[in-house]
């Protein structure tokens, strides 16, 4: 998959996609009505849609989408599913995982069913553009230090559905996304696009970004295939070894880890209830949920250190009062306060780790947004058949 | 001076503060002393970044020689400062422009060894 940074419009000789049924078909360049800007964070789990018109500051479209496609089984009787489809997605694809293959697309944040991927995508296509009338400009993001092999898979599956393509790393989108531009200038409000370490813990990935003015190379940026999904892994295995049998899925484990996950010390007991077998159990999960939980500190904090090191000493002491976490590994508790006690025991100055908040499903596609927004008209890349 | 001048102004006009009508008259007067104070912080607040950036433009572009000044300059009236769109949105384009430059020197086939 080539692109090329052209006036043309995307080629017609490509095979036309397959579409699901209730969703438009994008009409020929002739045809569009109007230009639809898109902010697109294509998470292992879950990924955030944002979409607006350019020119303007408006989101028309906001989704967290989970990203699961699920493929309606043979044989299921007419009504099971909601109009019959044949194919869902997100939530309706997990709230139906009974009568579904459920398969996910993405994998340590990049695309490992290219057919499936192009599903997910077609149909968040048609969340932003319903009617399917409009030029679709997307701003993707991809892990940080993602290879030439991950981006062409994107473009691959994007092919026919988004008119201009941009792949853009998702930390630095987070740093974007982050950034308040009415504070930008005004004394006392550090840019995070100036100087700041961004730290992106999300399901397939945690990827670590050095950002201080320019647009980090691939040395001021790390991707660890160790993330949430890791340790959802970590603790089914433990789960299988003390409780044989459980018949625990990596779903319940994943809600277990999101209500109760945490790094740090021990914080035994930790009492959860669980249904096994039809049968509610209590049981003591302190160590098992902070054991899987601590592995990621051990895995980022090398990473983090690293980074710190690259900055240079005028800007290392603020760089260090400006570390942020966001994505969903954000969400651990403890987690900000850990790293930035173990960064202040081997000697860093002053460091302050903080969590970016609430929104922090949000940030890279909305950094996304912005992007899409300032790209010129030359940046935006057209995707060749 | 609230303190200070004010009752030695008002001792040398003759007016006694307790007087009720000079009391509303001075009520009248701090109030929209107050609002011209909060009016004039907030005019500073939005128009202070917008002056360090013409600052910033000035000092690192000198003004041109005498044959290439422009009218309203030679008639005394500044030129019109450059049109910078909100600071956030050029600096993103820069960073795309920066970026695609790195994919480009990456995707660069390495040049061909000679053959020693």
């Amino acid at each position: 998959m080539t692109t090329a940074t052209l006036e043309k419009p995307a080629s017609s000789a490509s095979p036309a996609p397959t579409l699901p049924a209730g969703v438009s078909a994008p009409r020929t360049t002739a045809a569009r009505t109007k230009t639809l800007l898109v902010g697109l964070d294509l998470g292992t789990n879950k990924s955030c849609l944002l979409a607006g018109s350019p020119g303007g500051s408006d989101i028309a479209v906001s989704k967290v989408i989970p990203s699961f496609v699920g493929y309606v089984k043979d044989g299921i009787v007419d009504g099971i599913i909601t109009g019959n489809a044949r194919i869902l997605y997100g939530e309706d694809a997990l709230r139906q995982m009974l009568h579904v293959r459920l398969v996910a697309p993405i994998a340590a944040g990049v695309i490992a069913d290219p057919d499936a991927a192009r599903d997910l995508l077609t149909h968040i296509r048609s969340l932003a553009d319903p009617a399917g009338n409009a030029e679709i400009r997307a701003v993707v993001g991809v892990p940080a230090n993602a290879g030439a092999a991950a981006r062409d898979d994107i473009r691959r599956c994007a092919h026919g559905l988004f008119d201009r393509i941009l792949l853009i790393p998702e930390p630095f989108l987070a740093a974007l996304g982050y950034r308040d531009d009415t504070r930008v200038g005004q004394s006392g409000y550090i840019d995070p696009v100036v100087n700041s370490l961004f730290v992106d813990i999300g399901g397939g990935t945690s990827d670590l970004c050095l950002v201080q003015g320019y647009f980090p190379t691939s040395e001021d940026q790390v991707s660890i295939a160790f993330a949430g999904d890791a340790i959802d892994q970590l603790m089914h295995d433990e789960l299988n070894r003390t409780y044989p049998n459980n018949g625990l899925s990596r779903h319940t484990v994943r809600e277990i880890k999101e209500t109760h996950g945490y790094v740090g010390p021990s914080r035994k007991p930790l009492e959860v209830k669980v249904i096994m077998g039809g049968k509610g159990h209590t049981i003591e999960l302190g160590d098992v949920i902070g054991r899987a939980s601590n592995v990621l500190i051990d895995k980022i904090y090398p990473a983090l250190t690293a980074l710190i090191e690259r900055a240079s000493s005028d800007s290392v002491v603020a760089l260090l009062q400006n570390i942020i976490l966001t994505g969903g590994g954000s969400q651990i508790k403890g987690i900000d306060a850990v790293l930035q006690k173990r960064l202040s025991d081997d000697g860093y100055e002053s460091p302050k780790v903080r969590l970016a908040g609430q929104d922090f499903k949000r940030y890279v596609a909305l950094g996304a947004l912005k992007a899409a927004r300032a790209a010129r008209e030359n940046q935006w890349q057209v995707l060749l058949g | 001076m609230q303190s200070c001048d004010l009752p030695r102004a008002l001792a040398l006009a003759g007016a006694d503060e307790a007087d009720p009508v000079i009391a509303a008259r001075l009520s009248v007067v701090f109030s929209a002393e107050e609002e011209r104070v909060a009016n004039a912080a907030v005019l500073a607040e939005l128009i202070g970044p917008i002056l360090a950036e013409r600052l910033q433009f000035l000092a690192s572009n000198p003004a041109p020689a005498r044959s290439g000044v422009p009218a309203e300059a030679v008639n005394g009236a500044e030129p019109p400062p450059p049109h910078r769109p909100h600071p956030a949105a050029p600096g993103i384009a820069d960073f795309i422009e920066e970026m695609l430059v790195q994919e480009r020197a990456t995707s660069r086939p390495a040049p061909a060894r000679r053959a020693s």
